[in-house]
């Protein structure tokens, strides 16, 4: 699993790509609370999904712990690119219910917009 | 008139389902094969050929003798190189009393509640398709000899009888003929009173809490556990040995056995199979095996497995605490003339096997000397001796007695004969009602914790006998 992090219009971009899962979550969480901590005008915050090939419970529940953080600045955290079996995974723990998900990135930042 | 069901060519999109052969996938929580030998027997057929190749192994240990369908099974082979008429030519003289000919993966889908009848009306029958599904019917010897020779053009189509034979070819059409039974065609296939007025089918040994909701029509299998708040239904059909956790939302779906969805998991519109997500529409899958969201349940062939070392083990130690104390307390009852050990034949591990039961005389069961006796579990000591033999486990089910138990060996899917049991707990261990109930519930309980259990109401209840008799 490897994460890249960006900035564009004041709008924070994660870009995930490999697996998602209880193996790789504790690193990514942080690389993200790092990158975060020293981003304080940051508010807004697209996680590019489409390099994901896997996600299971802990993915997930890292993406939620993540969504907590981002709104306690009063920002949001916008899901872009889900691949097929991710979305699938989405599905069956209605996670479409707590993200707004768009097909690409620029569509997530533009919503943030 | 006899069956020949060709069964031998793979199909490769049941991969995405499991390791389980076409033949054996469930429709409506039962196998296709099910449904062939049903057709069989209402057209009156006695001898069924089965052509196997692909899966013959696990098609064999499900459909064996045939005895359970009042069927005589014949089991042959074809190579891959040889079509499945080709088998017919090696000996056309069995089919002169008629032939039900299938080939590829059917479905004889009933169009009305009527049953076949076993003199269909006259002509023959024949269906082909460009996936290579084959079936024809044909009544009587002349019909018969022209399916041999080709003539398809004076056969009938299977609308006639009211069947519609449905190929099953892709997750997409296994998935939408589990619907269409989900729908309440499934009672069509059912005996009566086995199906419920909404359509619904519910199996054996299924849990439903108040809470959870039930939207018909739904087909749950047998052994099933639905947590509360869960909610099921409508158009879903859930296999054998599924557990659904609480606050799950199923509907529009297809969990074949064997599998757990987690707490609040919503499956619509997919296939689960175990720990795998299927979209029937393209058969694509993630396989997650998530004990918070979907996952595998051991199979019931496996539960034993982890600790039967263990169970050994303790076995060994028990039969060595046990000899010098049952050599004192044994000979102090005989001679006293308060019981004795007398022979029996019980159900083991595969086999039958001799053992010997302690029955104490009228007076014997007041005296405190046989209430000792039984209080340290000394009258299961040759059990004891036939646990380190191997011939039951330390715990399990009553050992059944041949041949007053026959049936219910014969009955239980799972047997697991053990020293101690529910019923060694109880003073009176002769009731056959509670122990035939308890040997079932076993079947589907047995676990380390359930022994364990065991093992403690078994030290309880013969404690509580020898201070407390009364």
């Amino acid at each position: 699993m490897t994460a890249t992090f960006l900035i564009k219009d004041g709008i924070g971009g994660v870009f995930i790509t490999g697996s998602l899962t209880s193996a790789t979550v504790d690193t990514f969480r942080e690389q993200f609370l790092t990158w975060w901590q020293v981003q304080p005008a940051i508010h807004n915050v697209v996680v590019d999904l489409s390099g994901v090939d896997f996600l299971d419970s802990a993915g997930l529940g890292l993406l939620v712990a993540l969504l907590k953080r981002v709104s306690e600045r009063g920002g949001d955290l916008k899901i872009a690119g889900l691949q097929k079996k991710v979305r699938m995974v989405f599905e069956i723990t209605r996670a479409f219910k707590v993200f707004e998900i768009f097909e690409t990135t620029q569509e997530a930042m533009q919503a943030c917009g | 008139m006899r069956t020949v069901l060709h069964v031998g060519a793979a199909r490769t999109w049941t991969a995405a389902l499991g390791n389980v052969p076409w033949p054996l996938l469930p429709l409506g929580n039962r196998p296709l094969l099910e449904y062939w030998f049903e057709w069989s027997v209402d057209l009156g057929v006695t001898d069924v050929h089965l052509v196997l190749g692909d899966g013959a192994e696990q098609i064999e240990q499900y459909a064996g003798d045939g005895s359970r369908w009042g069927l005589r099974i014949h089991y042959a082979f074809l190579r891959d190189d040889r079509s499945p008429h080709s088998y017919l030519h090696r000996n056309p003289a069995l089919w002169q009393d008629g032939l039900l000919f299938l080939s590829g993966p059917l479905f004889p889908r009933r169009l009305t509640d009527i049953r076949q009848k076993p003199n269909p009306p006259g002509g023959w029958y024949w269906q082909t398709s460009p996936q290579g599904t084959c079936a024809a019917l044909c009544p009587d010897g002349n019909t018969t000899t022209l399916l041999l020779h080709d003539a398809t053009s004076t056969a009938k189509p299977f609308a006639a009888l009211d069947l519609e034979l449905l190929p099953v070819e892709s997750p997409r059409s296994f998935f939408a003929l589990n619907m269409q039974l989900a729908k309440g065609e499934m009672v069509r296939y059912l005996a009566p009173g086995y199906g419920a007025a909404d359509g619904s089918c519910i199996g054996f040994n299924v849990i439903l809490p108040p809470s959870a909701d039930v939207a018909p029509s739904v087909i749950l299998g047998n052994d099933c556990r639905i947590g509360p708040l869960a909610s099921i239904g409508p158009e879903v059909v859930v296999g054998h040995h599924v557990v659904i956790d609480r606050e799950a939302q199923l509907s529009q779906c297809v969990v074949l056995a064997g599998t757990y969805v987690g707490q609040q998991v919503e499956i619509r519109g997919k296939i689960a199979s175990g720990g795998r997500l299927i979209d029937p529409e393209d058969g694509e899958f993630v396989d997650l095996q998530d004990t918070w969201l979907l996952a595998g349940i051991q199979h019931r062939n496996q539960r034993h497995k982890p600790y039967p070392g263990l169970g050994w083990a303790a076995s060994l130690l028990l039969l060595v605490l046990h000899v010098p104390l049952l050599a004192i307390l044994y000979g102090l009852i005989r001679w006293r003339k308060l019981g004795q050990f007398e022979p029996c034949t019980l159900h083991a591990r595969g086999n039958v096997y001799a053992s010997y039961r302690f029955l104490a005389t009228g007076a014997g069961y007041d005296a405190s000397l046989v209430r000792l006796f039984f209080a340290l579990g000394l009258d299961l000591t040759p059990r004891l001796a036939g646990a380190v033999a191997l011939r039951w486990w330390l715990c399990g089910q009553e050992p059944l007695h041949a041949p007053a138990d026959n049936a219910l060996h014969a009955e239980l899917s799972d047997y697991f004969p053990g020293v101690f049991s529910y019923a060694t707990a109880r003073p009176d261990s002769a009731d056959p009602a509670a122990a035939a109930a308890e040997a079932r519930y076993y079947a589907h309980h047995r676990g380390p914790i359930e022994n364990l259990r065991i093992l403690r109401d078994t030290l309880k209840g013969r404690l509580v006998y020898l201070l407390f008799p009364s």
